[in-house]
């Protein structure tokens, strides 16, 4: 349990927060949660092993954010996740580097096996 | 004297009587009239050409024949048959009793229109001495009337409901019109009603009052693509509330998946804490916890925006604005107090009672106020919401004006979308319910804001009728 993976979650929704940051402790991962890009990119201490990522968000929104980031880490997996399941979404996505694109409501297994793909499991 | 046949032309013209008829010249001297009184039908049926074409009432021949009339222009050489065949319904009407009043009332230097109505009874004293002259072959086609001698006589009893027109042709030969023109419905004599556009080059001299011809066009094929293009417009624009609609559910498909996300991730994080090998209790309560409150919030997001799309009948009556108010005011006293917010209520001196559906300004005014509670959370005392009505013209205005965090100029517009909310656990329907119910009512609803000084929402709703 000493070195678990850190992930980051950025949604401007309270209730998604904190439900995933539930989910992803009870998992064995530490999180850190964002309510905006804005605030993430602005965090110079978080330095996340995977970002996790609301695509619609007031501001600057996930794919925005995914090509900010893509400079400063490019190598940081980021697994997008949306309200709004569109191909043309998924699409942009996966183009912009996302690893994994989930619909909400996703299942836990489901976010469990992108994590670990992500930073080679919880530990 | 003719018998009167059953002819029920809602506006028709008429000739005055004395003068025995001679149909045939009459026809002929009017012949002049005719090519001037078509000028206007001619413009007519050329500007509208696409519009008349699924159904025009003239035919090409028809237009052909008025053509040529114009060319001739003012010839003597008219004769008799090209007026016969007019696929326009023709009438010579002697109308020289009408003509006497009116010019010796001109003549002396008095107000014919002031004349007339000081003195209703003319109408009907000059309408029975009107007098149908000639009709031509048309009219017999278009009346169903199988001989001219049916269609000759007086007026009044060859078509009755020329009464009820009579004051409108009175009226603009008062007034010194050059032509008259009208859309009527006129009675067949089998019984069918049609749409038709009377026409006439209204008389100067006495001589003209005796020999008024009048021209009458079915325009009933006309009048139908009218109304079938109403149709098609109405089923346009419901289309388009369709895809309003549309963008709507989308929307709240959205709005609904973020707490039932969150609903599921919490029961599963729950599960997983309480399956450790060390069940973490405090982490799984925390997560059922949070089930609850999410659910909740589903539901709250499915019930308000129901709102927005429910086609609840609407069924104003006539209410005191101020009363309506308060009594809406009063289920969301809760959160007014917990607010601190006073509410006062006041209408100006000679506010109208106003024509409003209850449950519909019961919505208006509770969002209005939840907003402006919460707008205010964090002022300085007093936390005042003043609700202004007042008289605006046919409508009642109303004002809500809070003293809390205003509204910047770029989102003033804005904050009327459906799901567009600035607080952390709003929904953002109540202002796109609000407009909705407002509009409903055939009202506006907008808002104002001096920004850090305070919001002010403006309603409008129709008065009731004196
Ligand atoms: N009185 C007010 N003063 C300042 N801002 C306001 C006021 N009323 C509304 N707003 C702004 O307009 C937005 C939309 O209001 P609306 O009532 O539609 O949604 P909401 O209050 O956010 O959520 P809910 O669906 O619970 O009503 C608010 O989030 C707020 O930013
Ligand atoms: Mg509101």
């Amino acid at each position: 349990m000493c070195s678990s993976s850190v992930i980051a979650i950025v949604d401007d929704d309270e209730a998604i927060r904190a439900a995933l940051s539930s989910l992803l402790r009870s998992l064995g991962y530490e999180v850190r949660l964002f309510a905006s890009a804005e605030s993430f990119l602005a965090d110079s201490r978080a330095s996340p092993d995977c970002l996790v990522t609301d695509i619609q968000m007031p501001g600057m929104n996930g794919l925005q954010l995914q090509l900010a980031i893509r400079n400063r880490r490019p190598r940081l997996p980021v697994i997008v996740i949306t309200a709004f399941p569109e191909d043309a979404v998924r699409e942009q996505a996966i183009a912009a580097g996302a690893l994994h694109f989930l619909s909400k409501p996703f299942e836990a297994d489901a976010i469990a096996r992108c994590l670990s793909e992500a930073v080679g499991g919880a530990r | 004297m003719a018998p009167a046949p059953s002819l029920d032309v809602a506006p028709t013209p008429t000739a005055a009587d004395g003068t025995t008829p001679r149909p045939g010249r009459a026809i002929e001297r009017a012949a002049t009239l005719l090519a001037l009184a078509c000028v206007p039908v001619g413009l007519l049926l050329l500007g509208d050409g696409d519009a008349l074409a699924g159904g025009a009432v003239l035919s090409l021949g028809t237009g052909v024949a008025i053509a040529a009339l114009l060319a001739r222009g003012r010839s003597e050489a008219i004769r008799d048959r090209d007026l016969r065949r007019a696929g326009i319904s023709i009438w010579i009407e002697d109308w020289t009793e009408v003509g006497k009043v009116i010019l010796s009332l001109r003549a002396e230097g008095r107000d014919v229109q002031a004349h007339f109505a000081a003195h209703p009874e003319l109408f009907d004293q000059l309408h029975r001495t009107v007098r149908i002259t000639d009709v031509n072959d048309s009219t017999l086609d278009f009346t169903g009337a199988r001989e001219k001698s049916r269609l000759i006589g007086r007026l009044a009893d060859v078509v009755p409901a020329s009464a009820q027109t009579f004051e409108r042709w009175i009226a603009a030969m008062a007034r010194g019109d050059r032509v008259y023109r009208s859309e009527s419905r006129v009675r067949r004599l089998d019984g069918e009603l049609r749409d038709c556009l009377v026409t006439a080059v209204l008389p100067r001299d006495l001589e003209g009052f005796g020999n008024l011809l009048v021209s009458i066009i079915d325009i009933s094929d006309y009048k139908a693509d009218q109304a079938r293009l109403a149709i098609i417009e109405r089923e346009a624009s419901r289309a388009s509330r369709a895809a309003t609609v549309g963008v709507l559910t989308a929307s709240i498909a959205h709005e609904v998946k973020s707490p039932l996300a969150a609903v599921v991730t919490n029961a599963e994080a729950a599960l997983r804490w309480l399956r450790r090998p060390a069940p973490d209790l405090v982490e799984a309560e925390a997560a059922i916890g949070a089930v609850v409150g999410d659910a909740l919030r589903a539901r709250d997001v499915v019930d308000r925006t129901r709102l927005l799309l429910t086609n609840a009948p609407h069924t104003p009556a006539e209410l005191e604005i101020v009363d309506a108010i308060r009594s809406a005011a009063l289920l969301v006293d809760r959160e007014l107090r917990a607010a601190d917010a006073i509410l006062r209520v006041r209408a100006e001196p000679g506010t109208p009672r106003v024509m409003a559906d209850v449950s519909r300004l019961r919505q208006v005014v509770t969002n209005l106020l939840l907003n402006a509670a919460q707008a205010m959370a964090d002022s300085p005392r007093p936390r005042e919401i003043l609700i202004r009505a007042q008289a605006d013209g046919e409508d009642v205005r109303v004002e809500v004006a809070d003293t809390g965090t205003g509204i910047a100029p770029d989102r003033i517009t804005r904050i009327f979308e459906p799901f567009y909310s600035t607080k952390e656990d709003g929904i953002g329907v109540g202002l796109a319910i609000c407009r909705a119910c407002v509009e409903a009512h055939g009202g506006r609803l907008w808002a104002t804001s001096v920004p850090g000084a305070g919001a002010t929402f403006h309603f409008t709703l129709p008065a009731a009728p004196a």
